[in-house]
């Protein structure tokens, strides 16, 4: 499903240029549940940027489904990115302004879902993550757990084929955080392929693997 | 408070920037009011110079039957009315008198008074010098004494103490000085330089001189006397007259007449009251406008601040002390903006005066003094505590310990002042839009009324007064000889295509108006007796000025003193009396009973401006065969008519060296010196609705690029989601567009509100023309749209991976 060859990013800095990741080989297969570890700044983010193809800034070959992400032009990034990918936020990032169920409507409403049916597939997610009570409610009222609970099915109800997520768990409490694992794990095996950024051990081995990164170089 | 303001200053002085964009702002915006108050101050507000200038009325005669409203007063009316009525503490009569002082270089013309004695006892003001005049001088033969202003004192006799008792030679005549009025007293107005007493003989204190009208009159009333009740003496005054004098009683009766009385001052400034307030409440609008977009700048400040005040509160300052610390910021901000405003408005005074403003009655004392001083400080305060308060009071209500918390990355202050900043926006667009249109509307009128015709081509005409002194003109023959002389001299100019002359020239506020009869006419039974207005011109008048000729002919040479007496009416007397008729041959009498032949019709020209509505008569007489003492020369050339002043100068020096002449105007500059009291509030409408279209449009993108830069991250997270610029794009454009629509809505609803009191400023246009109306949203919006753009496209440039980055 996802296959990169050679990839590196630099960052030209004042002195010269500044690998954040250097010649990354490496192939996910669909369905897999991979964690990607590493000390802070060994280029974790910068990794699910060019995977969440947010990034365009690299070299390097990637293939995503097939299709040569370096060869797509802006728009069939995009495309590609609206159509496979669904992003989980460290902070979890609801729109303070909107209720829960319009959180989860956004991403519909960005693929041009008609209004029924937007209906239709927000009261099954909230149904199926048990938050139908919640709907109404602001961000502001519901805790972290809930909150990244609200994040994670608002990154599902487009059904993406890849979830990435930004230590997911970065700002929950160790229960609330196993809870959210247990979730992806429940979602992996429904099908859904998932790339994690973590710092926690215990978090990593709810994946099928782990990649381990040091100062922008891949350890085995 | 010390400390307070020496905190403010140190925390201000650390964002130089943000002190300077709003010092300015203010500066403008306060020292624009403060100029524009200085006129509103100096033209209706400052008293005149002599005591209870408050009850000071103007006292004239009224024939409303008659198309004359208001007339002055005759000798006998005036010795009625200040020994009836009861209300009157004292009254004076006067008329303008027209000195030629005798002088070793150019003949010099004073503006001067001739009143009755009783003028400074009305006034209550006494000579700085010397005295004023005694009842024994208005007597004719002992009249020949003359009281100097101050001004002239000081420029024409080097403030000589030793003039008292010296004579001085004013139209070849001999006047004893026998006073001077104090520094800085006037009247009328300071354009009068000498007072001069008003004898009546005998003849003229009789029943006969009723009807002479060419005086005006003033009386002050008693402490707690009304206008109404002198108002009831005066009509039984009226009355009492109309019982005795039995040949004037069905003359009275059809023509309405009557005495009425006016505020001094309303008399005078009546004309331009409601304009005048429209330009002061102009200018607090921009100037409103100007502070709520310093306010925006406040809080936004105060946001940025959010940690800072949280850690403040946290280490124990109260709330009325964080309060304390912004508003002291805001106050010292406005009052640095009052200061620097001043000198604004310094500046802005000179430039008023150059837009026009200083040809408005009372302009003179435009100035900036001590009350113009305390408006500006009375201004900057009020507007600095009211919207200081705003952003104190947003500032000082946060919650310390969540600001603490969220570090200020995404401040909660933000998001509660982002209300308010609205609001402030809203009320900003609104203005701008009622400014906007009042000056539309302003300059439609003006176009309007710029497209009258007034009867006559003023293209090309040149023009100057002058007063021939009646001692030295005591005969028909020297006046025609002396106006022969000069045109003659003037028609043989190079360019010159026609010179004439007249005694009553439009667009100068003079007048002149007389009853005439007619052999032709039958006044029906109840209608006032033909009365119409007058003026004598020679030949070459009609030609200078391009009067059009409908019927008969134009006056010639022929129309000499012996030959027939003839006339040249107008279409409106035409068509009064004669509708369907030709009017050719028929007779006019006035005066004497040797009648008048009418040899011609002439189209009717607007005399006092260019909305005057053409109602009332006009009949023109020869110079040759009536000749008078005041004479206005028209020039019309085919070239730039103000080169040929120094020419007409010329010609009426050769004709009489000693002979001076003044107001020296092309008919162009006169009749925009009319339409002055529109153009030069038009003008300044205009610019201050400019200045709000642009502080309102920087408001509009004030509160954009703010909300922009605190809406980053939930733009990155919607990127992130699946959103395209275009839907980022269209989130900003539509939170502007909600803003400058209920702004425009909430202008347009408040213009219409005053669109009543507005409709009466205007001419020929209505107050609520939707056309018109229809250009400030347009305006406003298409601003408000650009203004957008930039925070837009600041706004489309975000990148997901801000969203993404860890915090
Ligand atoms: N815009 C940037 N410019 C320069 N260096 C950057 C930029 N963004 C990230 N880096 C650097 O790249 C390295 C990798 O960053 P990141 O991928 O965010 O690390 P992490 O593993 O903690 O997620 C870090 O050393 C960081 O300082
Ligand atoms: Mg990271």
């Amino acid at each position: 499903m996802i296959q990169l060859n050679h990839v590196e990013k630099v960052y030209p800095l004042k002195g010269g240029v500044f690998y954040a990741l250097r010649n990354i080989n490496l192939t996910i297969n669909e369905g897999e549940f991979v964690s990607i570890m590493g000390p802070s700044g060994s280029g974790k983010s910068t990794l699910l940027h060019i995977l969440g193809l947010h990034d365009s800034a690299w070299n390097g070959e990637y293939t995503l489904h097939g299709q040569a992400v370096h060869q797509l032009d802006k728009k069939k990034r995009f495309d590609l990115q609206k159509k496979h990918i669904g992003f989980v936020f460290q902070s979890y990032h609801l729109l303070d302004d909107l209720t829960v169920y319009e959180n989860l409507e956004i991403p519909l409403s960005y693929r041009d879902v008609a209004k029924k049916e937007r209906e239709s597939v927000v009261c099954d997610v909230l149904d199926k993550f048990g938050i139908v009570a919640k709907k109404d409610l602001y961000p502001s009222q519901l805790s972290g757990g809930q909150q990244q609970l609200v994040g994670v099915a608002r990154a599902l109800i487009a059904k993406p084929s890849l979830i990435l997520a930004d230590e997911p768990t970065g700002n929950l409490h160790s229960d609330q955080g196993r809870e959210i694992m247990s979730l992806f794990k429940k979602l992996n095996a429904e099908g859904t392929t998932i790339i994690q950024v973590t710092h926690s051990e215990e978090n990593a081995t709810f994946g099928s693997r782990t990649i381990r990164l040091a100062d922008g170089v891949m350890l085995g | 408070m010390l400390t307070d303001l020496r905190f403010a200053l140190r925390s201000l002085l650390k964002s130089p920037g943000f002190a300077l964009v709003a010092v300015l702002t203010l500066a403008l915006c306060i020292g624009a009011n403060s100029a524009i108050f200085s006129v509103v101050n100096a033209i209706l507000l400052k008293p005149y110079p002599w005591p209870d200038s408050d009850r000071l009325v103007y006292v004239y005669n009224s024939y409303p039957q008659m198309g004359l409203p208001n007339a002055g007063v005759s000798i006998p009316d005036y010795l009625d009315r200040r020994a009836g009525v009861r209300a009157f503490a004292d009254a004076a009569m006067f008329n303008t008198m027209s000195f030629n002082l005798a002088s070793d270089a150019e003949p010099e013309r004073i503006v001067g008074l001739r009143t009755t004695p009783s003028l400074f006892t009305t006034l209550q003001t006494g000579a700085a010098l010397g005295r004023v005049f005694n009842d024994s001088e208005a007597e004719p033969g002992h009249d020949h004494v003359i009281v100097l202003s101050h001004t002239l004192w000081k420029n024409r006799f080097g403030a000589n103490r030793a003039i008292i008792g010296t004579t001085i030679r004013l139209n070849t005549e001999t006047y004893t000085v026998v006073g001077v009025m104090p520094d800085g007293f006037y009247f009328p107005s300071p354009q009068n330089q000498a007072w001069v007493p008003f004898a009546f003989t005998a003849a003229q204190k009789s029943d006969h001189e009723r009807g002479n009208e060419y005086s005006s009159m003033i009386a002050r009333l008693k402490p707690g006397a009304t206008p109404a009740g002198a108002q009831a003496d005066l009509d039984l005054i009226q009355a009492r007259n109309a019982e005795r004098l039995v040949d004037e009683r069905e003359f009275y009766k059809t023509s309405g007449f009557g005495g009425r009385l006016n505020g001094f001052l309303e008399q005078n400034v009546a004309g331009i009251r409601g304009m005048l307030w429209l330009v002061q409440a102009g200018v607090a609008a921009a100037l409103l406008i100007g502070c709520a977009n310093v306010a925006s700048l406040l809080l936004a400040r105060a946001v940025a601040r959010e940690r800072e005040l949280a850690i403040r509160a946290a280490l124990g300052a109260g709330r009325a002390w964080l309060m304390r610390l912004m508003l002291a910021e805001s106050l010292l901000l406005f009052l640095a903006g009052g200061s620097a405003g001043l000198l604004v408005a310094w500046w802005g005074v000179d430039g008023l005066g150059s837009l026009g403003l200083s040809t408005l009655p009372r302009a003179y004392g435009v100035q900036l003094d001590f009350t113009v001083f305390a408006f500006t400080l009375f201004c900057a305060l009020l507007t600095g505590l009211g919207f200081g308060a705003l952003p104190a009071w947003s500032a000082s209500r946060g919650d310390a310990a969540a600001a603490l918390k969220e570090a200020g990355t995404r401040g909660s202050a933000g998001k509660r002042t982002s209300f308010v900043r609205a609001a402030l926006v809203v009320g900003e667009i609104a203005l701008a839009v009622m400014l906007l249109s009042t000056a539309g509307l302003l300059v439609r009128s003006f176009e309007k009324l710029q497209q009258e015709n007034p009867g006559f081509s003023p293209g090309g005409v040149i023009t100057a007064q002058l007063d021939l002194p009646d001692a030295k003109y005591d005969r028909d023959e020297k006046r025609t000889a002396f106006a022969d002389a000069a045109l003659s001299r003037l028609r043989a100019l190079p360019g010159v295509s026609a010179a004439g002359l007249t005694d009553v020239l439009p667009f100068t506020g003079n007048n002149s108006s007389g009853s005439y009869s007619s052999p032709d006419i039958q006044v029906p039974a109840g209608a006032p007796t033909p009365h119409g207005q007058q003026r004598v011109v020679d030949p070459g008048y009609f030609h200078a000025m391009g009067f059009t000729l409908l019927r008969g002919r134009m006056f010639t040479d022929a129309d000499a003193p012996g030959a027939q007496r003839v006339v040249i009416i107008d279409r409106l007397l035409a068509d009064r009396y004669w509708p369907g008729q030709d009017p050719i041959g028929k007779q006019i009498t006035r005066n004497d009973p040797k009648p008048w032949t009418i040899v011609g019709v002439v189209a009717p020209v607007k005399f006092q401006s260019l909305e005057e509505d053409l109602k009332k008569e006009t009949l023109y007489y020869p110079y040759a065969q009536a000749p008078g003492n005041r004479i206005i020369l028209t020039v019309r050339t085919t070239g730039d008519p103000t080169l040929l002043a120094a020419a007409v100068r010329e010609a009426v020096h050769s004709a009489d060296p000693e002979q001076p002449i003044y107001d020296v105007k092309t008919m162009q500059q006169r009749m925009d010196n009319v339409s002055q009291h529109r153009r030069a509030p038009m003008l300044l409408i205009s610019l201050f609705s400019g200045v709000a279209l642009l502080l309102a449009v920087l408001g509009v993108y004030g509160v954009l690029a703010f909300s922009v830069a605190q809406r980053t991250t939930e733009f990155g997270v919607r990127l992130a989601l699946g959103a395209t610029a275009g839907d980022i794009a269209g989130l900003v454009l539509r939170q502007g567009s909600r803003l400058v629509l209920i702004g425009v809505l909430t202008g347009l609803a408040g213009y219409l509100a005053l669109s009543q009191i507005i409709g009466r400023l205007l001419y020929g246009v209505a107050a609520t023309d939707p056309l018109t109306l229809a250009i400030a949203p347009v305006v406003l919006a298409i601003a408000a749209f650009a203004a957008c753009l930039i925070p837009v496209r600041r706004a489309t440039r975000v990148s997901p991976m801000v969203a993404l980055r860890a915090e």
